[in-house]
């Protein structure tokens, strides 16, 4: 296995366009949803409302030092808000250990969509930071630091939750073999 | 330490990478690319016809002098007054070209009416003001309108391409966060001739309402802000300022303050649903949730009340069958929200559960149920549905909207499929006793169980015709 892909910092110029700055960010956003609400249409609702409180701001894009940074924390509180909303509702529970997360390469053969499906149910069952360290570092491509900064958590408790999250993603592939 | 992790799970990790996330769809795109389009324009509030519903251009329309609700101009003629429920007005105003037509009608609101129109009407734009029959029978020529006495006037660009509803609405939410009290975007105008001297909040609202009776609804709203100078707590002079602003065609501030009245009392809230049933005749919903959802991003004061409100257009969209299942779980949110505050809150569980049942009855085979059946889901919509009412009965059992919505849910799971004679009527028994009990409490909308689809199976019952016959 190589290295997961690391991405560089985050600050931009706010001077972007919605539609250029969606374009730059739109995905990544995306993934951090997903890795918090682990259900994709949630995701793209989330992003959505992140973008149109971006633009509800009264002051605009261009007093926000760090345009992508304000997006990545705005996305990642709407998502544990809505994650809140939804702990109680066991339909919704349901709901997210049948969502799809991944998928397989193109073409996609049948095996590697059982495989997603398996691998996307274990990621749905790992507790949300646990499973959103996993995915910002395998799939969002961050270091360690950028996860820690991102989510507010000191260093340690990344690497630990990091660690806990792929013993107990082990764990849970194992009991569907 | 992780990078040890890493070789000690590269057998998960190899699995995780030889996959890849959902990417977010195509549309998402673009529905950030139209919210930038949205803000270009304020998220502009389209116009529709009051009496047909159908889309109308500014250009085109007739707009009710008292009540600003516009109309196509055939249909304002067809129907020979205001179609805006509760206005009888005959007199429309017309932005157009020519000189200005004019018989001597309603003083103050005419006048603001007018003026306002005839800025919006752009450079050199005047009004016609006609009777509500032919043009050819308007009234006196009338020499210039009154100097405009609205803000919006003065913000108005050079297009004109705005409507009354759009300019109030820019203009309360464009500024800055006065609009609770400096008359919503309007000039502060004359004082009446008295208003300090009332020291009595009730009276102060008694006279506002008496010159709102009048069409005078510049100098009624004077009277309901002395009434909240003299008691901020008074509910029934929010809702009065609110029926005032939405008179004027200053719809924002006029949803604000119906949700100060509801924070200060949520019994006025069936009031106050009207009003908003009112406002879905004449303006596109969405827009106006657009505008809310701005509001409420930007945490403005009593975004709490805000929230509910909002859960009230949603119930509109779904009365008027514009609702989408994500608008209709957006409406059950807003009034999860409002009880999470505020468990006891009845209309909010009422509400709530009117949402429930009309999520049950669009229920079709969807992936949001996969291996369960729809059957079994729409079951479990309708417990939630009561479970919403019963709690709204059991706080408030003289509710007539909770029983008459009660008697809906039963009425509605009567018609569900695969049901036996026996089910059937049981569900229908129960719906004629919540209709029974929702007279008993002095429910009056009984058009509603004449034409409802859903009460379809239960009118000829000779219990229900016998109450129909009553009324």
């Amino acid at each position: 296995m190589g290295a997961p892909t690391y991405h560089a910092g985050v600050s931009t110029p706010p001077a972007d366009s919605l539609p250029a700055l969606y374009e730059r960010l739109g995905a990544r956003l995306h993934r951090q949803a997903l890795a918090v609400v682990a259900c994709p249409a949630a995701a793209e609702d989330l992003v959505h409302e992140a973008f149109s409180r971006l633009i509800a701001r009264e002051e605009g894009l261009g007093v926000i030092d760090r345009i992508d940074g304000y997006l990545f924390r705005t996305v990642r509180n709407l998502a544990l808000n809505h994650l809140r909303r939804r702990e109680t509702d066991a339909k919704a529970q349901a709901k997210l250990r049948e969502s799809l997360l991944l998928t397989g390469p193109e073409p996609d053969p049948l095996e590697a969509r059982d495989e997603a499906v398996r691998v996307s149910r274990a990621l749905a069952g790992l507790p949300v930071l646990q499973r959103e360290a996993v995915m910002l570092r395998v799939y969002g491509g961050l270091s360690f630091p950028e996860i820690a900064a991102r989510t507010e958590a000191p260093l340690g408790t990344v690497h630990s939750r990091f660690r806990t999250g792929l013993e107990r993603l082990r764990a849970l592939l194992e009991e569907t073999e | 330490m992780s990078d040890a992790a890493e070789q000690e799970f590269a057998d998960v990790i190899g699995r995780l990478t030889a996959l890849k996330p959902i990417e977010p769809s195509p549309a998402l795109g673009e529905r950030v690319a139209r919210l930038e389009e949205a803000s270009e324009v304020g998220a502009r509030i389209s116009l529709r016809c009051t009496y047909c519903h159908d889309a109308l251009e500014r250009a085109a329309a007739a707009f009710c002098a008292a009540c600003l609700a516009p109309h196509h101009r055939g249909c304002f003629a067809a129907h020979g007054t205001c179609s805006a429920p509760g206005c009888e007005e005959t007199t429309a105003l017309y932005p157009g070209q020519g000189a200005a037509i004019a018989r001597p009608v309603r003083g103050a609101a005419l006048a603001l009416a007018a003026s306002l129109l005839i800025v919006l009407g752009g450079a050199g734009g005047l009004v016609y003001v006609v009777g509500g029959g032919p043009p050819g029978r308007a009234g006196l020529p009338k020499p210039a309108a009154p100097k405009p006495a609205l803000r919006v006037a003065e913000r108005e660009p050079a297009g004109g391409e705005n409507t009354p509803f759009e300019d109030a609405w820019n203009d309360a939410d464009g500024g800055d966060d006065e609009w609770a009290t400096d008359a919503g975007g309007m000039e502060a105008p004359v004082p009446p001739a008295g208003v300090q001297e009332v020291t009595s909040a009730e009276e102060a609202w008694r006279r506002g309402r008496d010159r709102s009776a009048q069409g005078e609804y510049t100098t009624a709203l004077q009277w309901f802000e002395r009434a909240i100078a003299l008691d901020a707590d008074f509910a029934p002079a929010y809702f009065e300022r609110g029926q005032s602003y939405l008179k004027l065609g200053n719809l924002m501030p006029g949803i604000l303050a119906f949700s100060k009245a509801l924070e200060l009392d949520p019994g006025l809230a069936d009031r106050v649903y009207n009003k908003i049933y009112q406002i879905s005749y004449v303006v596109d919903l969405n827009g106006v949730i657009t505008e809310l959802n701005k509001w409420i991003a930007a945490d403005k004061e009593a975004t709490s009340h805000v929230i509910f409100l909002r859960g009230f257009f949603y119930v509109a969209k779904a009365e008027f069958k514009q609702v989408s299942d994500q608008d209709l779980r957006s409406g059950i949110a807003d009034f999860d929200r409002t009880l999470e505050a505020n468990p006891d809150h009845v209309p909010a569980l009422i509400y709530r559960g009117y949402l429930w049942l009309k999520l049950a009855e669009r229920l079709l085979p969807h992936p949001d149920a996969p291996g369960e059946s729809v059957d079994t889901l729409r079951e479990q919509y309708y417990a939630r549905a009561r479970n919403n009412l019963d709690r709204a009965i059991e706080l408030q059992p003289g509710s007539g909207s909770a029983r008459f919505v009660y008697a809906l849910c039963w009425a509605q799971a009567a018609a569900a499929p695969g049901l036996d004679a026996d089910e059937v009527e049981q569900r229908q028994r129960l719906a004629v006793e919540q209709i029974e009990a929702a007279a008993r409490s002095g429910f009056a909308d009984w058009d509603r169980l004449r034409l409802l689809p859903a009460f379809e199976g239960l009118r000829e019952r000779p219990e229900v015709q016998e109450l129909i016959g009553d009324r």
